[in-house]
């Protein structure tokens, strides 16, 4: 397999006596879209939380592209490439489409301290933020305040965001939650397109999604990885079935 | 938004077109009521800036305006009195020149700005009012007990400063100073939050979560809007001392904080020329209502209460609003 992008070794976080990550390790190689799968309360977005920096690991160590970036903070990680979606929506809600993609491209390019050209009159940042509106499929609400989308769009929108970080890994906390059938599937097939620009750790509840999309699953019960392996390994490991496909299937 | 623009221009027409009114029925004290609401909307489009912008709720920001008006004033006192300001580490004389006193005045005031900036942005919400509020009262409370400088009294220079090809005795040609500032930051403010600086400011109010896994600081960024801030208002409470040719503590005391913040709230929190028409609004009824009853600041206080409860979008929200829907 080629080096891993992402590499973490014995991650471990407590809230209190909560051990909420416990000794995880976990790789995301290039290419590939990861999914990690688990109840509620398993602990998948307090991991997210920890690989991007929003909050910090008691012990272990975070690997991205070869350099250790646990102690950097949350900013300085994405810009190395990190991006990530929230679980619940979160964008600028005054703010029209067109301005919280602009305001992303922006983040990427590091140049935050001009005070006098219009933002949304610089080619640089727009012509970008409409590319990746028009990839995340949603070309033709770039004037629409977030506050008006609907929730489906917002979570376009969120991966609009995410692409326009042009990241080396997206790290996308359930998409697909609270999304129609339809809307999932439309989610689905940019994902898919997705892992060609940078490999996904995708945290999804979303089971055909997560078939359909993973080249490798890692299942997370209490805080521990318990099974990691391709489709097929997963559906058939006995341990996963019981802890945790078995509600569901 | 059309409509606003509007507003703002029959704003700005008012600003210019009562003074001349003034001027033409021989009424100067009328021109010098002007000129107050043209300083005090300044002082507002700074704060403004962080507040409106930055959703940074400065209850301090009167620290600026009166150091602003201190610098004036120390240094014009100086002037008059031909003794230099200070000889160590080297001389300092005083001066009479507004050219030279608003530089250092802006200066002072966004170094306060960044040391108070750079402490108080580490809380938030009701800490952060507290903590710019700590600041004002500190440098108030020192204003007061310094006896260098008329200390509680306040500090009086006779002549008002000079601006070079008028003169700034002619109540209408300070006026005109004062608005040409005025559209000068104005003009600043419009561009700034449009600029990318704008974007990420306002990103960071709405959501500073996102703006971090953007890649984006908020706090330099707010550090940054809060000197800014601090320099427009520092810079509108050295006119004021001019209008006044007298400076006191009072510039810096958390009414004058609050009065501030009111002309922000009344004319609509961020918008562009909500501090006119907030200034504007208060000039209005303190000289309307202050004359009929000493309590007219209930009545601004009921008036304030109503927009908060009612027309969060200020003076400027209503009439805009109004226009849309009929
Ligand atoms: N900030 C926090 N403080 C205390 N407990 C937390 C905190 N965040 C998450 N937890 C707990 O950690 C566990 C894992 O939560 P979470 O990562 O949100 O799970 P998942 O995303 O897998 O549903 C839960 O038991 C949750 O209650
Ligand atoms: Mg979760």
């Amino acid at each position: 397999m080629a080096d891993p992008i992402l590499q973490i070794r014995g991650l471990s976080k407590s809230f209190g006596a909560l051990k909420a990550t416990d000794a995880v390790s976990l790789d995301l190689v290039p290419g590939e879209i990861h999914a990690l799968i688990g109840p509620n309360g398993a602990g998948k977005s307090t991991l997210i939380k920890q690989i991007v920096g929003e909050l910090r690991h008691d012990a272990g160590s975070i690997r991205f592209e070869g350099q250790e970036i646990g102690t950097l903070d949350a900013p300085a990680r994405a810009r190395l490439g990190l991006a990530r979606s929230f679980q619940v929506s979160s964008v600028m809600p005054e703010f029209t489409v067109l301005q919280n993609v602009a305001l992303a491209v922006q983040g990427a390019s590091g140049e935050s301290f001009r005070f006098l050209r219009p933002a949304l009159g610089d080619a640089a940042l727009v012509d970008p933020a409409r590319f990746h509106i028009a990839h995340a499929g949603l070309e033709g609400r770039e004037a629409v305040p977030a506050a008006d989308l609907s929730h489906g769009e917002r979570r376009k929108l969120e991966i609009a965001m995410a692409l326009a970080l042009r990241p080396q890994a997206f790290l996308l906390d359930e998409p697909m939650a609270g999304m129609g059938p339809e809307g999932s599937r439309q989610l689905t097939a940019i994902l898919s397109d997705l892992r060609e620009e940078a490999p996904i750790l995708l945290v999804e509840h979303d089971m055909d999604a997560v078939f359909a999309l993973a080249d490798r699953i890692s299942v997370l019960v209490y805080g521990r990885i318990i099974a990691t392996g391709t489709v097929d390994e997963i559906r058939a490991n006995a341990d996963v079935q019981s802890a945790y496909l078995g509600e569901d299937a | 938004m059309l409509r606003e623009s509007w507003i703002n221009a029959v704003l700005l027409a008012a600003l210019v077109a009562v003074p001349l009114w003034a001027l033409a029925a021989g009424e100067p004290f009328v021109i010098t009521l002007a000129t107050k609401v043209a300083i005090f909307a300044l002082a507002g489009v700074g704060l403004n800036l962080a507040l409106g912008l930055g959703g940074l709720i400065s209850f301090g920001h009167a620290a600026f305006f009166g150091l602003g008006g201190y610098v004036a004033g120390i240094l014009a006192w100086h002037e008059a009195n031909a003794m230099p300001v200070t000889t160590l580490p080297f001389t300092i004389e005083g001066t009479n020149e507004m050219l030279a006193i608003w530089p250092v005045a802006m200066l002072v005031a966004g170094l306060a700005a960044a040391l108070i900036g750079a402490l108080s942005l580490r809380t938030s919400g009701v800490y952060f009012i507290m903590v710019t509020l700590a600041f004002a009262q500190m440098l108030y409370y020192f204003a007061i007990s310094w006896p260098a400088y008329g200390g509680e009294d306040g500090l009086s220079f006779y002549v008002r400063n000079t601006f070079p090809g008028a003169n700034t005795f002619d109540p209408i040609q300070f006026f005109a100073i004062c608005l040409v500032l005025l559209a000068g930051a104005l003009a600043l403010s419009w561009a700034i939050r449009r600029s990318r600086f704008g974007l990420a400011l306002m990103g960071a109010r709405q959501n500073a979560q996102r703006v971090v896994s953007l890649g984006i600081r908020p706090f330099g960024i707010r550090l940054t809007a809060f000197v800014i801030s601090g320099m427009i208002t520092g810079l509108a409470g050295a006119l004021y001392a001019d209008l006044n040719r007298f400076v006191s503590p009072q510039m810096l005391s958390w009414h004058m904080s609050g009065e501030i913040m009111i002309f922000v709230i009344l004319g609509g929190v961020g918008r562009l020329y909500g501090p006119i028409a907030g200034a504007g609004l208060f000039i209005l009824l303190e000289h309307l209502l202050g004359g009929v009853s000493e309590y007219w600041q209930a009545l601004l206080g009921l008036l304030l209460l109503v927009v908060v409860l009612f027309a969060r979008g200020g003076l400027i929200g209503v009439l805009s609003k109004e226009a849309r829907d009929g």
